[in-house]
């Protein structure tokens, strides 16, 4: 854990800082509506610094991943390459 | 690289090439879909929003900036994506070959022949595509695990190994496995396996 963000505010906050970043991207056809915010308007939103938006952020992009998803991913696209798909 | 030094060699415009690399995490300093997309070269897909181009699909973008004047063609004014392809699956089954070959990653709908939404979960995609955060989270789940032996069969496993080849490798093979949704995004299924 970097020594910018503590523990307790990892856990308290990351689900959102993940929410208002690039992580879930809505597209309308015309434009993104919530438009990603960058990370120093997430600091602005939750009233943080931008140095720790920017580590929660980093963190939760890879600490959110479901743990088997490289294995399942893995025999997926072995399996779509045998087959040809790839 | 070769448009940045013909611009300064040639024309004695400032240009410097930009490679895409990240800031930080997962976020590039410069969104090359969005220069792209700027550029007229295509318009965003239901796919992610991954810009296809018209005639050809699916490209990789590459990005110079310069302090040449030069005058944008801006985006295009009718979408490429959806094809009718995809419009003639989705009216039948209500699904596109995007959507279902990433039913994680993405979903959406088309109305009357065009994107009516579209939901990207980058998150979730990133695992199928970048070994990068997969080194991390897995070398994370290594050091976790107290038994030595255990610990020593993760290491040496199939799924590590393959998790460190992909770090260090780039062959068409490679490139290959992590790309999914290559085959229905290409107008030419020029690549070989």
């Amino acid at each position: 854990m970097s020594s910018e963000v503590s523990p307790k505010l990892y856990k308290m906050i990351r689900d959102k800082v993940l929410k208002h970043s690039l992580a879930v991207q809505r597209y309308d056809g015309q434009r993104y509506r919530p438009r990603p915010l960058t990370d120093k308007e997430i600091a602005e939103r939750l009233d943080i610094t931008e140095t720790q938006a920017k580590e929660i952020r980093c963190i939760a992009e890879i600490d959110l991943m479901p743990p088997d998803v490289w294995e399942t991913a893995e025999e997926y696209k072995e399996e779509r390459r045998r087959s040809g798909e790839a | 690289m070769k448009i940045s030094s013909l611009l300064e060699r040639e024309y004695g415009h400032y240009a410097i090439y930009y490679d895409a690399g990240d800031v930080a995490g997962l976020s590039p300093f410069l969104s090359l879909k969005l220069c792209a997309e700027m550029a007229g070269l295509g318009t965003r897909a239901l796919a992610g929003g991954v810009i296809l181009n018209r005639d050809h699909g699916l490209l990789s973008f590459a990005c110079t900036i310069t302090s040449m004047p030069l005058r944008a063609d801006g985006p295009l004014k009718e979408p490429v994506c959806p094809d009718e392809v995809c419009v003639k699956l989705w009216d039948e089954k209500e699904s596109t070959p995007c959507l279902a070959a990433c039913p994680k990653c993405l979903s959406g709908e088309l109305t009357e022949g065009k994107i009516r939404w579209m939901e990207y979960r980058r998150h979730l995609c990133v695992p199928q595509a970048n070994w990068i955060s997969a080194f991390q989270h897995n070398l994370n789940r290594i050091l976790e695990e107290k038994h030595v032996e255990r610990r020593r069969q993760m290491i040496y496993g199939s799924l590590f190994g393959a998790v460190v080849k992909n770090l260090s490798s780039r062959d068409s093979r490679t490139v290959l496995r992590v790309s999914q949704t290559l085959p229905c995004m290409c107008k030419e299924k020029s690549v070989e396996a």
